[in-house]
């Protein structure tokens, strides 16, 4: 067995997660090493100085602020996603309305109505546009510069 | 209290199993015991993986509520930790970039990142002290998977299953990253070194 293989075993060693094959292995090689052996402390002093250490934990206050704010984004969620179809429903309306009682009525000024609907139609062009960017800026992998 | 500490007891577990099948029916009131019982567990990865207070409770705010909005896709009768993790640990690998690109705009490149301070630790000493600091000096990577073994007490199975990643990969992470943490602290294992 390779070196690296070895020292990797002597992970799941410490941590006891090896079956009894490979932990038999592992004995074997700690028997016959001394530097094996240095090895194993080295790791399990290691692990004993990481888990010494312990966070200062968020008062109850806190931990009742951090409910409190969930809470309510939960809460306000429901009513965002209600208050968007209505803003929906509302521009849906205004454009028919805008289409079928101004732009298409023949007693209006023709220059008016061609500049209303330029206004409008490039409105339309710059949401699109920003709703297609924020969509494929969602889809790109956010975490590429992390390394991983 | 310790940085880890065991899991919950089963009877905790079937509590919160009861409390996820009543948010996925559209309780919220429900989901405040899933809070209680894995906030804790929450803060304490968020901040090994930040390293400041404010921003762990605020990516473990917004962790519990992403996780609330995609519960109807979660198996209620999977462990929830592994699962929330991956949405929290998108969520702290993401507050480290934009820390990172803005550290790097609002500075002089040859200034280095100070890292986090030792103010979030409980109890302090020397060593404890030099062991954040090298933790906090190894990559994402390194560090995510000590903080699920020493801080979490998870299982190389929960690991795996938390990172999407075999178990024999979860041995060979955990090797090369305790290597490297070995490296950083050569001084302090040694039979003179502190502790």
């Amino acid at each position: 067995m390779r070196r690296d293989d070895l020292d990797e075993l002597l992970m799941g060693y410490l941590d006891g997660e090896l079956d009894e094959e490979r932990r038999a292995l592992v004995e074997r090689r700690l028997a016959e090493d001394p530097a094996f052996r240095r090895e194993l402390e080295e790791y399990r002093r290691l692990a004993e100085m990481t888990e010494e250490i312990d966070f200062i934990e968020p008062t109850e206050t806190e931990w009742r602020a951090h409910w409190n704010h969930i809470y309510n984004r939960l809460e306000r969620g429901a009513a965002w996603i209600l208050l968007s179809l209505g803003a929906l429903c509302f521009v849906l309306y205004g454009l028919w309305h805008l289409i079928r009682d101004f732009l298409l009525d023949p007693r209006r000024d023709l220059l008016l109505r061609l500049g209303t609907g330029a206004a409008a139609a490039g409105a339309a062009v710059l949401a699109v546009s920003v709703i297609r960017e924020r969509l494929r800026l969602r889809r790109v992998d956010r975490y590429e510069e992390v390394e991983l | 209290m310790k940085s880890g500490g065991p899991a919950y007891p089963d009877a905790d577990m079937e509590l919160v199993r009861r409390a996820i099948l009543a948010c996925q029916r559209g309780s919220r009131d429900a989901f405040e015991v899933v809070v209680k019982t894995f906030r804790g567990r929450a803060y304490r990865a968020a901040l090994a993986l930040v390293g400041n207070r404010e921003d762990a409770l605020d990516i473990s705010q917004e962790a519990f509520v992403k996780a609330y909005r995609a519960i109807r896709r979660f198996d209620p009768d999977r462990p929830f930790f592994p699962w929330f993790y991956r949405i929290l640990r998108n969520l702290g690998f993401d507050r480290i970039r934009r820390r990172r690109t803005r550290r790097r705009e609002a500075l002089p490149p040859d200034l280095a990142d100070p890292g986090p301070g030792p103010e979030v630790l409980a109890r302090r000493d020397e060593v404890k002290e030099r062991v954040w600091a090298a933790i906090h000096r190894l990559s994402e990577r390194d560090r995510e998977i000590l903080v699920l073994r020493h801080f979490q007490h998870m299982s190389y199975r929960e690991i795996a299953a938390a990172l999407a990643i075999p178990q024999g990969t979860v041995m060979s992470r955990l090797f090369h990253a305790r290597s490297r943490l070995r490296a950083e602290l050569a001084d302090s294992l040694g039979p003179e070194g502190g502790g």
